[in-house]
């Protein structure tokens, strides 16, 4: 997002509230300086852009006469300990600055001052405080209709500044993505949108430049007048309350959420979306065969009506075809050559609960957190749910109990995996809660 | 030159980070005292990573923006939980109403179960299967035990009450099923302040178990 650095230098500013308040440095010493020397030149970046964030959304620019952007000054207290610039310099020029200019600044909020007074005053302050920060010349391309507008005379030795005073100009300065945000005071994560009205305002400057107010809020009302309408919220705050309840309306929807930010609220909704999917789909087919299967009894022998393996159900049509009249319930059933599959989790404090269904078999996995023996009240619950066990494995592990049940689902059962699952989970709760008590005396 | 080194201590630190566009820019992000910007950015970018995936996952599409991502997620969540209340009733409402149609699957269906469980019997005794209990003592408090029975539907309950009700707890467990027959591997431990270990008496315990597990429900 920075560019390589700006013109400017802290050092030769720092020694020029030394050496020569107010005067012009040589420009000697600006080439001993760290940055290197005519690259594009990016000072709002350097504003740092979380300040800009906070602008008041009925912030209003002066014009650009009026406006003097000091961000090196600024931001040299904040930076540079690695360039050994003393803090007290630069704070020292920053108040000197201050003084002089006979700005009303905010300082608090923006980083970088702004120049409230009269537009015909601050010219002339402004040029020795350019002076102090000498820098060398800039190579970037500058409007020069916009110099010879807003500064005239001398000023136009002090060029590389002027980007600094042309803040709705980044569009030409920019180079990077990130860097087109920040004279918005949007975050880094600017939309398209605003990077275009960027771009549009740009080709608008003189005309802003010249109504002499421009609006600092998060919108910049450009000549983009009309998209902007088109947008339901006018300020930031709205739009980020409106992200953050849709938010909440999520997590409210969603069983068991985790824990509360974001990312876990988005991938426990994606998780959910899944097991969603996966039982309407398992209960589509149990009623599809359900509808099927019952016709499909109607008319047929015993024999054939036990045989609900859907591998089968395909020889048993053949063998129906002569029998049967209803052409279209075959269909149906035949469009059924799919295994019956679903897969669901339950979590609760102490227990987990997992439970697979592959055709007609039942895999249920159970894990306890705690030394509760819970087999006794499973197997209960299996035998209610009219599951046919075939194989059980588990024990302790550490402290915790884990069982492994394969059971088979007796025929004609429309048992779905949600309801085994919630209702293992919840027998398993109950006789936790029961036991708890117990085993803490 | 005092410039020159100036800049190397910028890009040394830079180096720990990804350095993407050359050293002013790491340079002037320290200027920003972020120093877990990198932190800041993957969290960023984990977050964007996952709202696309919650959007790959939607169908409904009304705007590439955030809130409506997350909204037409919460649209789509709605719906799919009303399409399952939906075919849980259906389901439901078709597993009563069959009733009155299948009368005579009913009936077939009640008796097929007994015919299975003799035909279980006889299964087992083809392969030689015998009822069988065997238990002994594995340690200070800890027992052995393996059952072979029959496979009656709720067998294993049974058993889960038996151990209950004598005070052992289960260490681990395993059951079989083959053949009509049920096989129950499982070390116990008895638990405290029941009985003593050596009190024990295994056949007392070995015949209860046999009764209990044949016994019909």
């Amino acid at each position: 997002m920075y560019e390589d650095s700006s013109c400017f230098d802290p050092n030769p500013t720092v020694e020029a509230t030394v050496d020569n308040n107010g005067g012009y440095y040589d420009s000697t010493t600006a080439t001993e300086t760290d940055f290197t020397v005519s690259q594009q030149f990016q000072p709002p970046v350097m504003i740092s852009g979380s300040t800009i964030n906070t602008f008041s959304d009925e912030l209003k620019l002066p014009t650009m006469d009026e406006f003097s952007v000091f961000p090196p000054v600024v931001s040299f207290p904040n930076s540079d300990s690695q360039n050994q610039i003393s803090n007290d310099n630069n704070n020292h020029l920053i108040r000197q600055m201050i003084h002089d200019s006979n700005w009303a600044a905010s300082v608090d909020n923006y980083g970088f001052f702004m120049n409230t007074s009269d537009q015909n005053t601050t010219t002339t302050p402004t040029p020795d405080l350019l002076s102090l920060l000498h820098l060398p010349k800039c190579s970037v391309p500058l409007p020069s209709s916009n110099l010879s507008d807003i500064m005239p005379g001398s000023c136009i030795s002090y060029d590389p500044l002027f980007h600094l005073n042309l803040p709705p100009q980044p569009p030409l300065i920019l180079t990077a993505d990130d860097y087109s945000g920040f004279f918005l005071g949007t975050d880094t994560n600017t939309t398209n949108t605003q990077r275009d009205q960027h771009n549009v305002g740009d080709e608008n400057n003189n005309d802003q430049f010249d109504s002499g107010i421009i609006e600092f809020s998060k919108n910049i009302r450009r000549k983009r007048r009309g998209k902007q309408k088109n947008k339901p919220f006018t300020t930031e705050r709205e739009r980020r309350c409106h992200l953050n309840e849709r938010y909440e309306a999520l997590k409210l929807l969603i069983p068991n959420p985790s824990k509360g930010d974001r990312a876990s609220i988005l991938q426990d909704g994606i998780d959910y979306i899944n097991e969603l999917r996966r039982r309407v789909s398992e209960l589509k087919f149990l009623v599809e065969r359900k509808r099927c299967g019952g016709r499909h009894q109607n008319n047929n022998e015993v024999e054939n009506n036990n045989n609900l393996d859907d591998l089968n159900i395909v020889d048993d049509d053949d063998e129906n075809m002569e029998k049967k009249t209803e052409s279209d319930v075959i269909d149906q059933c035949s469009s059924n050559n799919t295994l019956r599959c679903s897969w669901l989790q339950r979590k609760s404090k102490l227990t987990e609960v997992d439970v697979r269904i592959v055709d007609d078999e039942v895999t249920i996995k159970v894990v306890q957190k705690r030394k509760i023996n819970c087999l006794l009240v499973v197997t209960k619950v299996i035998d209610h749910l009219h599951l046919d066990l075939h194989h059980v494995s588990g024990g302790q592990i550490g402290e915790h109990y884990s069982f492994l049940l394969n059971t088979k689902i007796n025929e004609g059962s429309t048992i779905y995996a949600s309801a085994i699952a919630n209702k293992v989970i919840e027998v398993v709760d109950q006789h936790n809660m029961a036991a708890l008590p117990i085993n803490n005396y | 030159m005092g410039g020159g080194n100036r800049f190397q201590e910028p890009v040394r630190i830079s180096r720990r980070r990804q350095v993407r566009k050359g050293e002013e820019e790491n340079e002037v992000n320290e200027s920003f005292k972020s120093p877990n910007l990198e932190a800041e950015r993957r969290r960023r970018e984990k977050l964007h990573g996952r709202l696309m995936a919650l959007r790959s996952h939607v169908p409904i599409v009304t705007n590439m923006t955030k809130a409506s991502i997350v909204e037409d997620s919460i649209t789509y969540i709605s719906e799919l939980q009303e399409e399952v209340v939906n075919l849980t009733e259906k389901l439901h409402e078709m597993e009563e109403a069959p009733l009155e149609l299948d009368e005579q699957q009913q009936t077939d269906q009640i008796i097929k179960p007994e015919h299975e469980t003799i035909d279980l019997k006889e299964e087992m005794k083809k392969l030689g299967i015998e009822e069988n209990i065997q238990l002994c003592k594995i340690g200070e408090r800890k027992l052995w035990l393996k059952i072979t029975t029959e496979k009656k539907p709720g067998i294993f309950t049974k058993f889960m009450e038996v151990m209950r009700f004598m005070g052992l707890e289960i260490i681990d467990i395993t059951l079989t099923t083959s053949c009509g027959a049920t096989l129950i591997c499982s070390s116990v431990q008895i638990l405290q302040g029941l009985c003593d270990g050596d009190s024990v008496d295994l056949e007392q315990t070995k015949e209860f178990l046999l009764e209990v597990m044949r016994s019909n429900p």
